[in-house]
């Protein structure tokens, strides 16, 4: 038998039969689709409402229809199936002259068209109200809505709605089919539910599960929310389209009628060598069962472990919760599968002793890095570009961290980085120094591969002077100040300008200014050049610059999309002559300084709070070094309970003169750990003492 | 014809079918019968397509049964466990059947339909249980299959329904040379129906045979002899073969196997006292050839 007589056979009359005996499917699908969509449609009162209610559907953002995409494949998979669960019918239906490859051809086939005919008859409605919508756009009451959709066209094409139609079709369809292929492999309806829900969300959970245990124990495994929200669009088509929407990528429509295609196949198979005899049993094939207790188990006991851990605070996931959650879902997923509480016997001992056995293999695998990622570069010949950022470690002079480096000097001094941070782990210290504990340094890259993306992130105490040669080739790279530069950051057109210090805040520039001053900081930073010191000693400087910018026309922001930076800050450095020769010029410079004449520091031990030294700085070199650097943290309030909870590592007090010439306390501030370690490095603790 | 030849079924541990074999001739009714859990519905629906046999092989006229849409096409299934659809009635339920089986007759299904009284407006699902084996039956008659396969057809049906359900098999064999399968524990009515009979015991066929060959093969003998050294037993005979026997006094009670006549001949030429020489009843066979003469069943039944 060919495959297309074996598995797109077809049999009109059960299709007609099928049709007949569920049309309240269709039906009540139009019901929910007309009060989700149309009727909100055609009660909105004001244009501007009907036009962002048809722009919802017209995106496929109607939360209304993304749910249904997800009910009734569920309600017309079971209704469809649910013969197949007891042995009367299934003797019945399968004793009549179709085959099996008919039947569930014929099934799916009936499926779909009494799940579609309700969304095909909602969208040819919808578009009845495009002309409302299109008057309704030239609306100058409909920024308001233009701004809840994110900045979306503001009109409706047909090719918008038969974008949403197409991922409505495609969206039900994938869930119809994979509950179908659930059904082919349970026997009965509760487990047929489960099963899908089950395979609906095993590609999420187990991307979960592996990025958690990942990130707890692999040095360098980079995925943050983004990253995993990431993944999970590329990775299923069940995340992508209600993020997305009917903006989807062709590959994802590609890769979603290939999963189609994929789930149809997997499930005419299944059905084909499905035992009818199980028909009533939790599930029809042992390897199946296998594969659901051992997921199940490994759930389980990483939960377990992570409750427990966040309990005691003891070693995730290596704790007595691993073996607890994993006798507990084994028994309790066991149960389940063999619809009973006699599961404790010699087969079940064994299996369950395998899984545990082959559980903590894997986690020891991930432990101990069995698959060498840690230690992995990828091929310098590969890398077309890399994404580069040091975030903490030099927070204070990289602020645009999208730049992305091409030239091969600057990519051979990443993976010199990467390199040195894999080599010497998270807690390496340098000749043992005894610097102060928070230095933690979060660097994060991405490689961008001819085959894909290599992308790490460390949290490291590694002192930065194993690398600073190379941070200093990328930082003074001409590749790095153009995409660094301010004044290509500020092209989409510039809010606001605000400079602010400790002494003096948002400074509001006037718009008139914006241009001169960005020219002024752009050339400063343009020619700065980094030294190992100005790279590794100040964390932070006294006069910041807060830039916001517009947002392109068309951007919109969805789950998983990069964020647009509106907002950027830098610092105003000593060496920035030029743009503090522009301050001075405006006047506004002195206002930003400090008028100090004298100033105390006080180190506190970190964990009791106690005071572990104070000096006093009057030195007019000492000083003018500090005012200029300016290393302030926030702002301590003398009064209230607040100014007593804090403890602070280190607090900088300034004293100054008045207008009568009297010596009054300026402000007084914290700082950061970096902060006090800038300050010890500055050799101040030696002037103090 | 059906063949069901060397056929296998296991579920998990238990082996259902066990080399099982079965022939039944085109035009006769063939009554398969078992003690239960002996694996007759499991035959019955590995023959229908339903269950796919581990190995083994089932025809029909010589053509296989699995997966054969045009096989069964011409195969009426009438399962101990009945399924309609949940919103169907008897009249919607002949219109699926008329679409998929090429034999349907409208006629013969209205003069069933009106023989046996039953509403077809009515939900199926609403029927007795016995009205809807009635209904299942009207359906599938009406299909004119070559080949019915029953399994418990007359259980929870009343006397007159039953001599209806069975005049109709018997004119359709008689008219239109179908084949029937039928399972059943009502041995006095196939013992009535049946062309022949197969005996299965945990999924092996124990014995086949057609009916009248089997009632003129097994008697029950009672026999009392004057003389005590002239009592029966099979060192002596020649001839037929004692299976069973028990002695009450100077009465003996035997199951024999052998020719009638032969029997005859070799107890009269003793000249017994009492001489009595009965055939067994296929409900006698049944529980004679499984056994139950050397249990203590047999012995509460013999």
């Amino acid at each position: 038998m060919n495959l297309a007589s074996s598995y797109f056979k077809f049999s009109p009359a059960l299709f007609r039969e099928n049709l007949k005996r569920f049309w309240t499917i269709p039906a009540f699908g139009m019901l929910c689709y007309f009060f989700a969509g149309l009727y909100p449609l055609i009660v909105a009162e004001a244009s501007s409402e009907r036009y962002y209610v048809l722009q919802m559907t017209a995106r496929f953002l109607n939360p209304g229809f993304i749910i249904f995409s997800v009910l009734f494949p569920i309600i017309t998979s079971v209704a469809l199936n649910r013969y197949l669960f007891a042995p009367g019918s299934v003797s019945v239906m399968h004793s009549l002259p179709f085959t099996r490859g008919s039947m569930f051809f014929t099934n799916m086939l009936s499926g779909l068209v009494m799940m579609w005919a309700p969304i095909v008859v909602t969208y040819l409605i919808s578009l009845a109200f495009m002309p409302n919508a299109y008057l309704a756009a030239t609306d100058p009451n409909i920024g308001f809505y233009s701004a809840i959709i994110a900045g979306a066209e503001t009109r409706i094409s047909v090719g918008q709605i038969t974008g949403a139609l197409g991922t409505s079709l495609l969206l039900t369809a994938m869930y119809f089919l994979l509950f179908n292929l659930a059904a082919t492999v349970t026997g009965n309806t509760p487990m047929h539910i489960i099963g899908g829900a089950f395979l609906s969300a095993v590609a999420v959970g187990l991307t979960g599960l592996v990025g958690t245990l990942s990130e707890t124990m692999l040095f360098g495994f980079a995925i943050d929310s983004d990253m995993f929200i990431n993944l999970l669009l590329r990775l299923t088509p069940i995340v992508y389209y209600p993020a997305r929407g009917a903006d989807a990528a062709v590959s994802m429509v590609i890769q979603t009628i290939i999963t189609c295609v994929g789930l149809y196949a997997l499930g005419s198979l299944m059905y084909a060598k499905r035992s009818l005899e199980r028909a009533g049993d939790s599930l029809v094939y042992k390897f199946v069962e296998v594969i659901f207790v051992s997921i199940v188990t490994l759930s389980g006991m990483i939960l377990m472990s992570a409750i427990i851990s966040a309990i005691d605070q003891s070693n995730f996931p290596f704790n007595w919760g691993l073996i607890a959650g994993g006798v507990l879902s084994y028994a309790a997923v066991k149960m389940m599968a063999q619809k009973s509480v006699r599961i404790f016997n010699k087969g079940s001992a064994i299996h369950f002793g395998v899984t545990i056995i082959a559980v903590l293999l894997f986690l020891f695998s991930f432990r101990f890095d069995f698959y060498g990622y840690e230690k992995r570069l990828p091929n310098e010949n590969d890398i077309e570009s890399v994404y580069f950022d040091p975030m903490t470690t030099l927070r204070n002079y990289y602020s645009e961290a999208e730049i992305e480096f091409k030239s091969p000097d600057n990519i051979k001094a990443i993976m010199n980085i990467h390199r040195v941070i894999a080599e010497y782990g998270p807690n390496a210290r340098v000749n043992g120094e005894d610097v102060i504990d928070y230095s933690a340094n979060s660097i994060s890259v991405e490689y961008k591969l001819n085959s894909g993306t290599v992308s790490r992130s460390w949290v490291t105490y590694a002192d930065a002077s194993h690398y600073v040669g190379d941070l200093l080739t990328i930082l003074n790279s001409r590749e790095f100040k153009e995409q660094n530069s301010v004044i290509e950051w500020a092209k989409p057109g510039i809010n606001s300008i605000s400079v602010s210090s400790g002494s003096y805040r948002d400074l509001n520039l006037n718009p008139v200014e914006f241009s001169e001053f960005l020219l002024a900081l752009d050339a400063d930073m343009r020619d700065e050049v980094f030294t190992a010191d100005s790279v590794t000693l100040f964390p932070g400087t006294g006069i910041g610059v807060n830039l916001s910018r517009t947002r392109p026309t068309g951007y919109v922001y969805s789950l998983g999309r990069p964020y647009y930076q509106s907002y950027r800050s830098e610092y105003i450095k000593p060496t920035y002559t030029r743009t503090i020769n522009w301050l001075n010029a405006k006047g506004y410079y002195e206002n930003l300084r400090y008028q100090a004449n004298r100033i105390t520091v006080e180190l506190f031990d970190v964990n009791s709070a106690e005071a572990l030294e104070s000096y006093e700085i009057t030195d007019f070199d000492t000083l003018q070094n500090i005012l200029d650097y300016g290393i302030f943290g926030d702002e301590i309030p003398t009064t209230g309970d607040s100014a007593t909870d804090l403890t602070p590592y280190c607090v900088v007090t300034f004293y100054g003169l008045d207008e009568r010439g009297e010596t009054v306390q300026l402000a007084r501030r914290s700082l950061s750990p970096e902060g006090a370690e800038a300050l010890l490095r500055l050799k101040i603790a030696l002037a103090g003492s | 014809m059906i063949k069901v030849s060397a056929l296998n079924k296991r579920f998990e541990h238990v082996t259902a079918l066990d080399n099982l074999s079965i022939n039944v001739k085109k035009g006769s009714i063939y009554g398969l019968i078992g003690v239960n859990g002996s694996g007759k519905t499991t035959a019955l629906k590995a023959i229908t397509g339903v269950l796919r046999p581990d190995s083994g092989e089932i025809t029909m006229d010589d053509l296989d049964v699995y997966e054969n849409v045009r096989v069964k096409q011409r195969i009426g299934f009438i399962p101990d466990d009945l399924f309609f659809f949940g919103s169907y009635n008897m009249k919607e339920c002949a219109g699926f059947y008329s679409r998929i089986f090429p034999n349907w007759s409208k006629e013969k299904y209205r003069t069933m339909a009106e023989q046996f009284g039953l509403s077809e407006r009515r939900k199926l699902i609403r029927f007795s249980k016995g009205m809807q084996k009635q209904a299942a039956f009207i359906l599938t008659m009406s299909s004119n299959p070559d080949w019915l396969i029953l399994d418990e057809p007359i259980d929870g049906l009343d006397p007159l329904v039953r001599k209806l359900v069975w005049k109709h098999i018997v004119a359709d064999v008689a008219e239109r040379q179908m084949t029937v399968l039928v399972s059943s524990h009502n041995l006095r009515e196939m013992e009535g129906i049946c062309d022949s009979i197969g005996i299965v015991n945990s999924g092996k066929m124990l014995l086949e045979r057609d009916l009248d060959e089997l009632r003129s093969d097994i008697h029950k003998v009672q026999v009392a002899f004057g003389n005590a050294g002239d009592k029966l037993n099979n060192e002596k005979l020649e001839g037929f073969e004692i299976l069973h026997i028990e002695e009450h006094g100077s009465i003996q009670q035997m199951i024999v196997r052998g020719a009638k006549e032969q029997v005859e001949t070799i107890v009269r030429s003793r000249n017994p006292l009492i001489f009595d020489l009965i055939p067994l009843s296929l409900e006698e066979v049944f529980i004679y050839e499984l056994g139950g003469g050397n249990n203590e069943l047999g012995k509460l039944l013999f």
